[in-house]
């Protein structure tokens, strides 16, 4: 009979630190029992009568990646899985959401094109949006630009679909430094302290919201959302708009959410094992996201700008009219606003587009969604150079170099 | 085979044949991590008053045929880097063994309708917290002669592992 242990690689072996492997035993059904060596740790199982399992606590043992590797091969047996996957869930431990929609569209386990776009997209917005509130808990992010946010969700993959209706499985995998570099040492410091990274909290703070949404949405209490109360948890706007994406198109459907979570880190007991979200509660979801979202009341402006779009067509005229574009500057922020134009002023507008000239325009603006848009103007004008100044004009182009690089970054 | 792998494989049988005989698993490694050979391994509780279930000893294994047996003890050149593996800290104990042979490769392996006989003997060194060793290619260890590896010994080293009791330098 040959040794097993030939089948590991010894590269990922000799990385896997004592305190991970005393982490994943403790959360898998393993209790320590007391032992004389304390340079060893040694484990049995409850559940079932197998061999007891010795977890070296010296990563200067002659025999470390031997006795390592031997762990690996005992919880496969016990887990009724490869030595291989065991070894990755030390290597590369993840927690895996697992996201099932149920209704007649996904019974055979396939979902349409344009929903499972929508649905993907949102589960996007939404673990953007966890991690987001985690960092900075607000009512609404205008832009989730955080760059831990970003690679967090970056990192994270679609895993393999299980079979029956549509499940989703969304593997997100802890943070690197928190499972090579960690000791036994930090354990027994802090042993009720949860041992969460970025990632840990993210999904954590992901399924704690989705619990608190479906139980106020059942106790009809919502209002809590756009008015919490002193200690509660901040969900943002654009956790509910991800979440209202997700929404399933049949009328009798649900998507169940549950997580699970990578045995090298300690989960928190009070985390929701599983949440059911019924198509009816799509709707307050929606409404929420709406009303979470910043108002832009519609106000009398008069704006300076450029024009940098015509999207104008003949009139019955036969006259050029109608949608232009124009960049302006408010409150130091680039803005874009289109209106419409009669005959005259869409000349003028063309005018100024072709010469680089500046327009005045008095008008209300207001905002739908993400566009602003200028109605009932009253004055649409070519300003001389000269009436607004040099600073206006180094002002404005300062700040439309800083958008056009920010938007050549992200491509 | 070359003569010395022979050696290898006959030292190898005679320890899985006293493994076999005291119900334990013997296990051959492949990769060479850490100077062990084998891995005698019993499954549960081996004894009444064993407190671990599951029960292992690491072997390198090693033969001869060049050796000058004394009263007590013979000698052994043992490579530095096995000498250095086996002395120092382990999570599962780990012994040297070492099979005596005869000169004459006829008598390694007898053979006959009444049995069938390995000669000569296999012996039992514990290194753990021996010295260190500098600059050398190999280090002289004495055997002691009372160290036989046999069947009773063996059943008597694991109970003491699965009872988390040391292994000194005899039983």
């Amino acid at each position: 009979m040959f040794y097993k242990d030939r089948e590991l690689p010894d590269a990922v072996l000799n990385k896997i630190s004592p305190f991970i492997v005393d982490t994943y035993v403790s959360g898998t059904g393993w209790e320590r029992i007391r032992n004389r060596n304390p340079e060893v740790a040694i484990y049995r199982f409850v559940l079932q009568d197998v061999d007891d399992l010795v977890v070296p606590q010296n990563r200067d043992f002659v025999d470390y990646t031997r006795r390592i590797a031997d762990v690996v091969f005992t919880l496969g047996e016990v887990e009724k899985r490869s030595a291989l996957e065991v070894l990755d869930a030390f290597a590369s431990p993840s927690d895996v959401l697992r996201i099932q929609i149920t209704s007649a569209q996904t019974d055979g386990g396939t979902m349409p094109l344009r929903q499972g776009a929508e649905f993907y997209l949102g589960v996007r917005k939404t673990l953007l949006a966890s991690a987001s509130d985690h960092i900075e808990p607000k009512p609404f992010h205008g832009r989730m630009t955080k760059a831990s946010a970003e690679q967090f969700v970056d990192s994270c993959k679609i895993g393999q679909s299980t079979q029956g209706s549509y499940v989703a499985n969304i593997i997100c995998p802890l943070d690197p430094l928190l499972n090579m570099s960690a000791s036994p040492g930090q354990q027994s410091l802090f042993p009720e302290l949860p041992q969460a990274g970025f990632s840990r909290a993210v999904t954590s703070r992901f399924m704690n919201c989705l619990g608190i949404i479906q139980q106020r949405v059942l106790r009809s209490d919502t209002e809590r959302f756009v008015s919490p109360e002193k200690d509660d948890l901040i969900i943002s706007g654009n956790f509910f708009e991800g979440l209202a994406e997700m929404q399933p198109f049949d009328p009798d459907s649900r998507i169940a959410f549950s997580c699970s979570w990578s045995p090298t880190v300690r989960t928190d007991s009070h985390i929701p094992q599983q949440v059911q979200i019924e198509k009816w509660m799509f709707r307050e979801i929606a409404d929420i996201a709406a009303r979470l979202r910043p108002e832009y009341a519609p106000h009398a402006v008069e704006i300076v700008g450029k024009v940098y779009a015509l999207a104008g067509e003949p009139g019955e005229d036969e006259l050029m009219q109608g949608e232009v574009g124009i960049r302006f500057l408010e409150d130091d922020k680039l803005l874009d606003a289109r209106l419409a134009l009669t005959p005259e002023d869409y000349q003028i507008a063309c005018d100024a587009h072709k010469l680089g000239q500046y327009v005045r325009v008095i008008g209300t603006l207001q905002r739908a969604r993400r566009l602003f848009s200028i109605t009932n103007y009253q004055i649409f004008e070519v300003l001389a150079y000269t009436t607004y100044g040099k600073e206006v004009n180094k002002k404005f182009l300062k700040k439309a170099t800083e958008v056009n690089r920010r938007r050549s970054s992200k491509r | 085979m070359f003569c010395n792998d022979i050696k290898a494989e006959l030292s190898y049988a005679y320890v899985h044949a006293i493994a076999a005989k005291v119900g334990c698993e013997c296990m051959r490694t492949v990769v060479d991590r850490d100077s062990i050979d084998v891995a005698i391994k019993a499954h549960g509780l081996y004894s009444a008053t064993s407190t671990i279930k599951g029960v292992q000893i690491d072997l390198q294994l090693k033969a001869t045929s060049a050796f000058e047996m004394r009263e007590h003890d013979f000698s052994f050149e043992l490579p530095v880097k096995n000498y250095n593996d086996l002395r120092g800290k382990r999570g599962q104990p780990a012994l040297l063994v070492v099979l005596t042979m005869p000169e004459d490769e006829q008598d390694w392996l007898l053979h006959s309708e009444s049995g069938l006989i390995s000669k000569d003997c296999a012996y039992w060194h514990n290194l753990k917290s021996a010295p260190p060793v500098a600059n050398a290619d190999t280090k002289t260890v004495r055997v002691k002669r009372c160290n036989l590896f046999s069947p009773g010994t063996l059943r008597h080293l694991m109970t003491m592992v699965s009872k988390e009791e040391e292994l000194g330098d005899v039983l």
